[in-house]
């Protein structure tokens, strides 16, 4: 990469239904505790990327016009990108190109979802003209990709309740994050309603309320502020965005190419030839259980048919050779305007040995991970303890 | 046919917005019939109250009661909108009015009792409350010139303000046309008349069914339609089991990813007439049609589909079979 | 900086209800036929963006439908905005100064017919807590804006009509354009307000199109344009700024955004709005262009939307991509060597992009 790149502030909201605060209020307090984290104040920031879901999620149209002045950004520039779910980890990469092209210097990435206004399975599955109603609900689209990968693969059912386990036992360490079953088990996951078949509630995604923040810079400003604020940056060291329309004949949702090809991408670019081994942590964009296997195999970090053998054998669990997760992941908290860029700044952080309660020991390289749409949007950066 | 399938449809939802600890107490003085700014910098005070500053985006300070009248410093004169509940019949402003003891100005109508020449730079007017004040900014109905000579009495002194208020209602309406594209509507016809329409992309030779009328892969036009039997296979399916409102159907149920034969892409639907346990990746499936009556340029003119195997069906419960 | 161009820009005809196609239908054509004049082929193309807004073409991911028309697959390296695709077009070129490809393809889809009463889609874009409850007509704050102007007494409703006459009448050659005319001042002005002190004709007429530019950097830029028998217009500069959004805390006779955005851009450049030959602004309405052209400092020699401009036609979030494309048009033709295009969103030009371009002798 030409110019380094570094994350020098983060900033989170608590993930939940949010009800005692405007949209506003909600995103200022990610973009208080980024600027905070970096030192920084709003006369430092010169460029902002904004990162939302649908618009018809809330209500509110191009809501970076009316958040100029939450977000510290009159008299900047501000570009609010939408690329469904993976949103989040695109606004980051494009705050890290801006600088990297040297039109900005302190770039700051705002993400929020205030769900709880609106009704986000309304908002997906209004009834259109010439559309049949098959009632399959928010996660009809999922489950059947799921029941294909477990048909190909041969998992064993109990993987889907052990990820969900794994995932809501990390949440505990992660005060932030929305959904905290301390006393969650595989006996529960397993007996909790079956929503869609082969998808439990236990092994399904809130939606919640939340914002995120970070700031990015390039390598001079990463320096100067670490140095000033006694806390070390992450480094990029591979970033990549993939699109594969959703609809053509002959497409492979269980492993799409896109996702594949992001991966590979940021991995030659971070020079990583065995991510398993060579990746400490990663953040993935789970919204049902299954993902993990799912992802561990599109993004390459385990072989196709095996991702669910690193689930079965705790390797993914906190306690693993490559914790996934640690946060607790989307499974725990689903703000899904800012869920994208949590994977990626919860991926700075644990570099940044930052991430308090959910810390995994040692980490030198991270992975944060963000999908949308039909898995048609993939964006994935790899950051690190040291300078690449 | 070169036209496209076009219908109205309307997009409706009564969002509810949480306006946190600035916004809900200047609305709860509204409620209570008296108007608040909020003070910002030195010396700086805004109406309404804003939760940062404009300037420098810091956080807003403390509030202020201010006196409910001002001055107009811009305007736009309009009309009432036909099939608008508007609260003013004749026409009216839209204007910029600095309050008295604020920096800023606040945007809000004024009625005139439509006489748009009684709106003149500096024009003094004053808060025209609701009658059922409520906690929202449409708590000012407008602002209005006062009377002449002042109605003894008329001040209105307000009530004690609440606690702030937590939340505002805000209905989203938006009525649209669908334009369903030359493309697509080619397949939906045959739907109203039982008919699978396929069609081939000439650079790849995949088969599409629903039809666009390009290829995504290839951007090339496809082919002219030809029909196919409707028959196909699943390739994969969930089994329903949350009841939401809205159903059709009483779950648990199937919906499936099913591809139709000769055709490569997958097609959605639900799949009945068999015990949802017993549906299995690889299941042959047919189409049954909705009565004459009811068909429609829509996939629903399939009510399901089910297995081709005749020993592999149940019948349908009765309701089920009347729904779907 | 690299040299990046724009090496071609196609769009739809704007028309003020489509009801044969769909996003993706309205697309593909005018993709194809920018990228086959300057003679390459898909895979050549190493970057897309977009932009588009749901609201207007009233589904839930509206734009992931019309990704159909870009053909993403194999996988293609791609963003989008949730906003006019102008600022798909600055994301394309900061993309582009990465050196990681030399070809980007930028469209902006625009279905400003589908909501039948655009009063109701205009308000959801403000203060959701003091504005947007209130349903504002959509053009009060354009009438409020152009009430401040006129009452510096800079700008007189007259001139508001001959920015009228003179776009539309430019808008005849404009075979794009939905709406043209030769039309007297005075008849003009003799038409009813709608939200006065402007008249329907002041106020651009919403319709659906799309637009495609593809950008090109250094030599392959060169070659690319050369493929069909145009230059490159080099994108010297690219600016755009925010304004706060509640319209009581602004100055609405002054566009401090479009003042720094035009400094930024001009240091980027190395010359001036006031040194460019052709102006193509986003204006939406008819006091815009006074507005923008003191606020950019332009001469009073510069050609001023020869296109006709947005009152001629506004495809919503594709109406400032089409400015950049029609300003890059006049250069590419070899017809001027400098131009301006300008975009906004926003109520009362809020957030305002800026972009300079320039050709060079052949
Ligand atoms: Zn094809």
């Amino acid at each position: 990469m030409s110019e380094r790149i570094a994350v020098v502030g983060v900033g989170q909201s608590h993930q939940a239904k949010r009800r005692q605060t405007s949209i506003a209020g909600l995103v200022r307090e990610s973009v208080d505790a980024a600027l905070a984290d970096a030192g920084l104040g709003f006369a430092d920031i010169d460029t902002i990327v904004l990162s939302k879901t649908p618009d018809l999620f809330d209500g509110v149209m191009q809501p970076e016009l009316y958040l100029a002045d939450a977000m510290g950004a009159v008299n900047l520039p501000v570009t609010r990108v939408f690329t469904g779910g993976s949103v989040g980890g695109h606004a980051a990469i494009y705050a890290a190109h801006l600088v990297q092209a040297g039109l900005a210097e302190r770039v700051l990435v705002v993400a929020y979802s205030k769900e709880s206004e609106g009704n986000f399975t309304w908002a997906l599955s209004r009834p259109l003209p010439f559309h049949v109603s098959l009632g399959a609900g928010a996660g009809g689209h999922f489950s059947p990709v799921i029941r294909e990968y477990i048909h190909r693969s041969g998992a064993p059912e109990h993987i889907g309740w052990q990820v969900a386990v794994n995932h809501r036992l990390n949440a505990t360490r992660n005060p932030l994050a929305h959904v905290q079953m301390p006393d969650i088990t595989v006996e529960k996951v397993r007996d909790s309603p079956m929503l869609w078949d082969p998808v439990r509630f236990l092994e399904s995604c809130p939606t919640s309320d939340g914002s995120a923040a970070i700031v990015v810079t390039g390598e001079d400003e990463a320096e100067r502020i670490s140095a000033a604020s006694g806390r070390r940056p992450a480094w990029v060291h591979g970033m990549s965005w993939r699109t594969e329309t959703g609809h053509f004949a002959g497409r492979d949702e269980v492993n799409p190419q896109a996702g594949a090809d992001a991966a590979a991408d940021a991995y030659a670019q971070a020079g990583i030839t065995r991510p398993a081994e060579e990746l400490d942590v990663a953040e993935l964009y789970i919204p049902f259980s299954w993902y993990e296997p799912i992802w561990l195999e599109n993004l390459g970090i385990a072989g196709i048919g095996h991702g669910w053998r690193m689930v079965d054998d705790g390797r993914t669990a906190f306690s693993g050779d490559l914790p996934v997760n640690p946060s607790g992941g989307v499974l725990s908290g689903n703000p899904t305007g800012a869920t994208g860029l949590v994977r990626f700044a919860e991926a700075a952080q644990q570099v940044r040995g930052l991430a308090a309660g959910h810390q995994v020991d040692g980490v030198r390289r991270a992975v944060g991970h963000a999908m949308g749409g039909a898995s048609q949007f993939h964006a994935i950066w790899v950051v690190g303890a040291e300078k690449p | 046919m070169d036209t496209s399938l076009a219908a109205p449809y309307t997009t409706a939802f009564g969002f509810e917005r949480t306006v946190g600890p600035q916004i809900g107490a200047f609305l709860a003085g509204l409620r209570a019939r008296r108007l608040l700014g909020v003070r910002v910098g030195e010396d700086r005070v805004l109406c309404p109250v804003a939760e940062f500053d404009p300037v420098t985006s810091a956080a807003t300070g403390d509030l202020v009661e201010l006196e409910p009248s001002g001055t107009v410093t811009a305007w736009t004169w309009v009309d009432p909108r036909e099939g608008w509940d508007e609260p003013i019949d004749s026409p009216y402003a839209w204007a910029l009015i600095r309050i008295d003891g604020a920096d800023n100005t606040f945007f809000h109508r004024v009625d005139t009792g439509g006489d748009p020449a009684r709106m003149t730079p500096g024009l003094r007017v004053r808060v025209r409350w609701a009658a059922d004040p409520v906690g929202s900014i449409e708590d000012i109905v407008c602002f209005e010139p006062p009377a002449e000579p002042p109605v003894p009495g008329a001040t209105d002194p307000g009530a004690e303000i609440g606690e702030p208020v937590a939340t505002i209602e805000a209905p989203f309406h938006v009525d649209y046309t669908y334009v369903a594209g030359v493309g697509r509507s080619v397949y939906l016809r045959g739907m109203a008349e039982r008919r699978f329409l396929a069609r081939r992309c000439p650079g790849c030779h995949q088969v599409y069914f629903p039809a666009p009328d390009h290829c995504a892969r290839c951007l090339q036009v496809l082919d002219a339609p030809f029909e196919i039997s409707g028959t196909g296979t699943i390739s994969t399916f969930c089994i329903v089991n949350l009841p939401f409102p809205g159903q059709l159907v009483d779950p648990p149920y199937v919906v499936a990813y099913i591809n139709l034969d000769g055709t490569g892409n997958k097609l959605q639907h639900r799949v009945l007439e068999v015990a949802p346990d017993a549906v299995a990746v690889g299941m042959q499936v047919e189409p049954v049609w909705a009565p004459e009556t009811d068909l429609e340029p829509s996939l629903a003119s399939v009510r399901y589909f089910r297995p081709v195997d005749p020993t592999l069906r149940v019948p349908v419960a009765d309701q089920e079979a009347r729904d779907a | 900086m690299r040299d990046i161009g724009v090496v071609a820009f196609a769009q739809s005809g704007c028309r003020a209800a489509n009801r044969r196609d769909d996003m993706a239908d309205i697309l593909a054509p005018v993709i194809a036929e920018a990228v086959t004049s300057v003679g390459i082929e898909r895979g050549d193309i190493d970057f897309y963006c977009s932009g588009s807004h749901d609201f207007h073409e009233g589904r839930t991911f509206a734009y992931i439908e019309s990704l159909d028309a870009v053909g993403a697959w194999p996988p293609i390296s791609e963003s989008h905005v949730e906003m006019d695709a102008a600022w798909a077009a600055n994301e394309a070129w900061s993309w582009l100064q990465l050196g990681e490809g030399d070809i980007a393809l930028v469209y902006g889809i625009g279905r400003g017919s589908l909501a039948s009463d655009p009063d109701q889609v205009s308000h959801t874009q403000l203060d959701p807590y003091y504005l947007a409850p209130l349903h504002p007509h959509r053009h009060a704050f354009a009438g409020l804006q152009a009430h401040a102007l006129l009452a510096t007494g800079t700008v007189t409703e007259r001139d508001l009509a001959e920015v009228v006459a003179r776009s539309l009448s430019a808008a005849v050659e404009n075979p794009h354009a939905q709406r043209s005319g030769v039309h007297a001042v005075d008849d003009l002005l003799a038409q009813p307000y709608v939200a006065s002190p402007l008249r329907e004709h002041d106020t651009a007429p919403l319709g659906d199109a799309a637009a495609v530019l593809i950008l090109a950097a250094g030599d392959r830029a060169r070659d690319l344009a050369a493929n069909a028998g145009r230059r490159p217009a080099w994108i010297r500069a690219m600016d755009h700024r925010m304004a706060t959004h509640y319209p009581g805390a602004r100055d609405l006779t002054r566009l401090e955004t479009v003042e720094i955005a035009a400094r930024r851009a001009t240091r980027m450049a190395g010359f001036s709005p006031a040194e460019i030959d052709v102006a193509e602004l986003h204006t939406e309405y008819s006091y815009a262009e006074p507005m923008l052209a003191a606020a950019l400092g332009l001469a009073p020699a510069t050609t001023i939307n020869p296109s006709g401009g947005p009152l001629a036609g506004n495809p919503t979030t594709a109406t400032g991509l089409i400015r950049l494309g029609e300003a890059a048009a006049r250069i590419c033709d070899d017809t001027v060597d400098r131009a301006l295009a300008h975009a906004t969103s926003g109520p009362a030009l809020q957030h305002n992009l800026i972009s300079l371009l320039e050709g060079e002798r052949r």
